[in-house]
């Protein structure tokens, strides 16, 4: 891992997540692809390092050179089976999800599997002459094959660096969900000549904004007066505030309006108070209309939003 | 690339205490609106999509427990002779902390970027002959991976004690402890404490 390319593959990974991932300068196509190359060009390398680095705690004799070379081979061929796997197959993604983080299935990624393979050239370059096998066999090596590039505490913290190169995400995946109020009842209704749709726009500690979006159906005049807003919580009478003008829509004319409705959310939130009542009342042509009713709700949908599998 | 014993010890050590520090983590669904002036309307009024609140951060309530391995000096204020020694620690903490930005589900550590608390703990020495141990309690303060603590420390085998304080950056600790009229002690070492954190919004 230690040696120029693993490294060069550590520093590009680290760059492509932290740095290039959603900062616009190159496509999220591209940014993608050179992680998996990077990550199956190292990862190899570093589980072998670990395993090296382990056995040498146990064991008096490092492995042979022909071990060693199947090794890196078995570690490269199951890094690409699991690359695959995750790519492939949504119950390994799941179980990568759970363990590491999310990663998207898409198969265009497994362009990036030869990389894999390509991280083996590095195992022979590891070695020095001597450190493996018999004379005999060790002679072969050439002269010419460089040994380490770094002092053997850096290459340590270079695995330790690696490891969590790998193991650390790009630009948050899974950010924090808030609740919010939703309408749970029927969110259009017809007031006479004009028809009515509401929903939620703004939910937080201080309460929540509901829109109107409110259209004249006819090709006749439509004067709209919202006369009342009243939403109803546990024991709690909030009226919406300030309530707008009159909306004297033309023909076919639609219009916006938006109802702040103002309270201590978060006590009703710490107290269990998750549903409601909203009325609205509505003057049309100059005539009073029963209330509108709906029924809101507040929730939250998990702890944290997957923006990968949103997409 | 081969490893010698010394090199690999460092670096399973190193890893192992990374790894004890991504801890586990329970969400409490307490304060978890977060901050939007509800009192203007929405840049886009046609828009259907609910505005994204403003993060107001994070409260955690840790609870840690575990081993602590060092090597240090110890010298006894009887002869003032100078021993080598080799510490090993159990402790637990315990600790409150605010962050002022909200973790994130793919986050490899969760923990605050502030916060106090107390360590509790029992430690015992190598070197038989001249020490047994330290029961000690310390107050702590940590700002992300750096922190300090300070206490007290009571040897019940030589009936002494003194005040303790311990620096601490990530997995990597240095104490020093001071027992009036027996010996002092200055050991550093790494510590491997299993996290559980109680989250929950500010």
């Amino acid at each position: 891992v230690s040696r120029p390319r693993p490294l060069l593959a550590v520093a590009m990974l680290a760059l492509n997540d932290h740095v290039l991932k959603g900062a616009g300068v190159l496509p999220g196509w591209l940014t993608g692809k050179l992680s998996d190359v990077a990550g199956l060009y190292f990862f190899p390398l570093l589980l072998l390092s670990l395993v090296e680095g382990s056995r040498a705690l146990f064991a008096a004799r490092p492995l042979p050179a022909s071990s060693r070379r199947r090794l890196a081979l078995g570690l490269a061929v199951a890094t690409a089976g699991a690359f695959v796997a995750v790519k492939l197959d949504p119950s390994a993604n799941d179980l990568y999800a759970a363990l590491l983080g999310p990663t998207a299935m898409d198969t265009t990624d497994l362009v990036a599997l030869p990389a894999a393979l390509l991280g083996l050239r590095e195992v022979g370059r590891g070695h020095v002459a001597g450190d493996h096998e018999s004379p005999e066999k060790s002679a072969k090596v050439p002269a010419s094959v460089p040994a380490a590039v770094l002092p053997r505490w850096a290459q340590a913290l270079v695995v330790v660096l690696a490891a969590l190169a790998s193991l650390a995400t790009s630009a948050p995946r899974m950010t924090r969900n808030f609740p919010a109020w939703g309408v749970t009842s029927e969110t259009s209704a017809t007031m006479a000549c004009a028809s009515v749709e509401a929903w939620v726009s703004k939910s937080g500690k201080e309460g929540f904004g509901l829109t109107l979006k409110v259209q004249n159906t006819t090709e006749r005049p439509c004067p709209v007066e919202l006369v009342e807003a009243r939403f109803a919580v546990d024991a709690l009478q909030i009226p919406a505030s300030p309530l707008p003008g009159p909306l004297p829509l033309g023909p076919y004319q639609v219009d916006y309006v938006y109802l702040p409705f103002v309270f201590d959310n978060e006590a009703l939130w710490n107290a269990g108070e998750r549903a409601g009542a909203l009325a609205l009342g509505f003057r049309v042509e100059g005539r009073a209309l029963p209330p509108w009713e709906l029924r809101l709700t507040h929730a939250i949908d998990g702890f944290h939003t997957d923006r990968v599998r949103q997409r | 690339m081969r490893m010698p014993r010394s090199t690999s010890l460092v670096l399973a050590c190193a890893l192992a205490a990374l790894l004890s520090a991504g801890c586990a983590h329970r969400h409490f669904d307490r304060n978890a609106p977060g901050i939007v002036d509800v009192r203007t309307p929405p840049a886009s009024l046609p828009s259907r999509a609910v505005v994204t609140p403003t993060d107001p951060g994070e409260q955690m309530l840790v609870l840690a427990a575990g081993p602590m391995a060092g090597l240090g000096m110890l010298k006894r204020r009887l002869d003032g002779s100078t021993h080598l020694t080799g510490a090993l620690a159990l402790e637990g903490s315990i600790f409150y902390g605010r962050s002022e930005r909200s973790h994130n589900g793919d986050d490899f550590v969760v923990y605050p970027s502030g916060s106090v608390g107390l360590n509790l703990g029992l430690s015992g020495l190598t070197n038989r002959d001249q020490a047994k141990g330290l029961l000690y309690a310390e107050g702590q303060y940590a700002a992300g991976l750096l922190g300090a603590a300070g206490g007290w420390a009571w040897d019940p085998w030589a009936r002494s004690n003194g005040p303790q304080g311990t620096l601490f950056v990530g997995p990597l600790y240095g104490r020093v402890s001071y027992l009036v009229r027996d010996r002092s002690e200055l050991t550093f070492g790494l510590f491997f404490k299993f996290h559980d954190v109680m989250v929950w919004s500010q």
